[in-house]
């Protein structure tokens, strides 16, 4: 069989995982910290595939809440959290309390600070930049701000809670650019435009894909029935 | 392929949560107490491990409550209460304890203080004394009234116009006190039922630097006198009976002359007190900053009747929302911690005041115009993945 058609299949597929991609920023356009997946593709053997699946790291904007609770990093790094799967890092700081007095995310895991979960009793809570948390004037902990050397040894499973790679063997180190703004958020840094005009790009992508599909099929069909008749 | 379908989809239902949530926000503009809400987003973890894997789509992790201060508005309600900082008032009914930040209470027919739905607001009655017993109860505001007290001690300082001419032989003559004496004054004093009774003082002058005075009931001499001595300064030197005393029926009353003098000024009265009073019923409540209920009484003395309870939690965007601006405790939110007003972090009571939602109208106008753009990009990622899906099925004729 044609080459061709081969290479018009791989194309359509490397499409389907735009798609997949650009589907998934734009369900996440409202996430707060989530960060947008990026495809690089690249050629094997002249067949167009996916080499690699990045996340995109930009800072989204930023929106005042009146929430205390609300952080936001301005700069290179992470907050720190504890998951079932080890430490995880996030840029989404819409924390809150739970009911022993932890901060912990919407979904209920527990924020680091120096000495593991951070416990926070009194009514009025003061962060400053460097993450020192203060309630009602006493000092509380100090909030584990990570970063990691670039680029960053995540994988793509997530947008907004990174798990390093353990296969890379990167080591955390202190987030020394990181500044916390308190009673903001960082948005999702997904443009909607871009993700837009990619969609665009992505139908008449397949679309030519499976025009050479078409084409490479009736010339075969043209090959069979011709060769037939003589 | 199938899975950017419900990827889209995914973001279709958040979307559509949150508009949800931005319109019962917008709803509830104007209902006092009200917080904002709003819906957490979290993207969906991919199942598959492996580094080409993405996520599978976004979900609504959590609604959280923005707890920030409404602003305060004023009433002309005495028991409208808004809480100023952090704390919810308590309120019972039959099914146990809720909480709440919307003050609008009224006194029902019982005298409790309820919210419109009739539950009863929690706090302390004041004991005599002002203590706060034992666990917070219902705040009851009825039958209060001030009990009569009976006098006990009078003071009454006098200056006695040293100039006086000594009386001319002529004793001091009950039956017609005014021309047998040079000096009197008078002031009210209560019986043990709160009866108003007028106790007259005639000061007349013995010898130098001594004078007498003579007690008298409404116009009746109550037969009682003693003398008031001065020194050559004209001070209070002093007096017989060492300490003045009035009976009158069964009641004693102590009479202190103290600060009395003898100066050469015409007689006048320089200060009279008196530790009675008769019966009060309430005339006017005043609520404090602490919470406390303050009655004013017909006889012009006021009494600390109850004080409110704030009970305030680690969580409090875990309480469980009730409807009727009521939040109920649960496991997430962790236990009440019940405090007065003003005391351990909770916030102050404004009466006359309400706590207006805290809906920002503008914010809420922008999320939704955000909301419903997310909204089409997803229903747009659908058709896409549809586009798709027809030209492979009509690869094969």
């Amino acid at each position: 069989m044609n080459i061709g058609m081969y290479r018009a299949v791989a194309g359509c597929i490397v499409q389907q995982e735009r798609l997949d991609a650009a589907s998934m920023n734009m369900a996440n356009s409202s996430t707060i910290g989530y960060k947008a997946i990026r495809l690089s593709l690249g050629f094997n053997n002249d067949v167009v595939q996916v080499d690699r699946k990045n996340i995109d790291f930009t800072e989204g904007g930023r929106q005042d809440t009146r929430n205390k609770l609300d952080l936001a990093l301005d700069g290179d790094g992470f907050f720190v959290v504890q998951t079932s799967r080890g430490p995880a890092y996030t840029r989404k700081g819409n924390f809150s309390l739970n009911a022993q007095g932890e901060l912990v995310t919407q979904e209920g895991m527990p924020v680091l600070g120096q000495n593991g979960p951070v416990k926070i009793t009194g009514h009025d809570i003061h962060i400053s930049a460097d993450g020192t948390i203060r309630a009602d004037g006493r000092r509380v902990d100090k909030l584990r701000l990570a970063t990691f050397r670039r680029p960053y040894p995540f994988d793509t499973r997530s947008g907004s809670l990174f798990f390093p790679d353990p296969a890379t063997g990167a080591q955390e180190e202190p987030a020394k650019g990181a500044v916390v703004q308190q009673g903001q958020i960082e948005l999702s840094n997904v443009n909607l435009m871009k993700e837009m005009v990619r969609l665009i790009e992505i139908s008449t992508s397949y679309e030519s894909c499976q025009k050479v599909i078409q084409t490479v099929d009736e010339m075969d069909q043209k090959i069979i029935n011709e060769t037939n008749k003589m | 392929m199938l899975g950017c379908l419900s990827t889209g989809v995914s973001g279709l239902s958040a979307s559509n949560s949150d508009m949800s949530i931005i319109a019962n926000n917008i709803a509830n503009v104007n209902t006092p107490g009200y917080k904002a809400r709003r819906a957490e987003f979290a993207d969906l973890l991919s199942q598959q491990t492996g580094n080409m894997e993405i996520g599978t789509g976004v979900a609504i992790s959590n609604v959280s409550s923005v707890s920030s201060q409404g602003p305060l508005t004023a009433t002309s309600n005495i028991y409208d209460l808004a809480i100023d900082g952090a704390g919810f008032f308590v309120v019972k009914d039959d099914r146990g304890l809720f909480y709440t930040r919307a003050g609008q209470f009224h006194k029902d027919k019982e005298g409790k203080l309820v919210t419109p739905k009739g539950q009863v607001v929690q706090g302390w009655m004041l004991q005599e004394g002002g203590g706060m017993v034992g666990s917070p109860s219902d705040i009851v505001i009825s039958n209060v009234s001030i009990p009569p007290k009976a006098t006990e001690h009078v003071t009454m300082s006098v200056n006695l116009d040293s100039n006086t001419p000594l009386s001319a032989g002529a004793a001091f003559d009950p039956q017609d006190p005014s021309n047998t004496s040079s000096y009197s004054t008078s002031l009210s004093f209560f019986d043990s039922l709160g009866n108003r009774h007028d106790l007259t003082f005639y000061f007349r002058k013995q010898a130098e630097n001594q004078w007498e005075w003579h007690a008298f009931e409404g116009g009746t001499s109550l037969e009682q006198s003693g003398t008031l001595s001065f020194t050559a300064e004209g001070v209070l030197d002093s007096t017989t009976p060492g300490t003045g005393k009035v009976t009158f029926g069964g009641q004693v009353i102590n009479v202190d002359f103290g600060g009395s003098t003898q100066f050469a000024a015409a007689s006048f009265t320089t200060a009279l007190s008196q530790d009675g009073y008769e019966a009060g019923s309430l005339s006017r409540i005043s609520i404090t900053r602490e919470g406390i209920i303050q009655g004013t009484f017909t006889n012009g003395y006021s009494k600390d009747i109850a004080r409110i309870a704030l009970a305030d939690f680690n969580n409090p965007d875990g309480l469980v929302h009730m409807g009727n601006n009521l939040y109920q405790a649960s496991a997430e939110s962790g236990q009440p911690i019940i405090n007065p007003p003003g005391a351990g972090g909770m916030g102050n009571i404004a009466a006359y005041s309400l706590e207006n939602s805290n809906v920002d109208l503008a914010a809420e106008f922008v999320k939704m115009i955000v909301t419903q753009r997310a909204f089409q990009a997803n229903a747009r990622t659908i058709t896409t993945a549809d586009q798709l899906l027809a030209e492979l099925v009509s690869l094969k004729r």
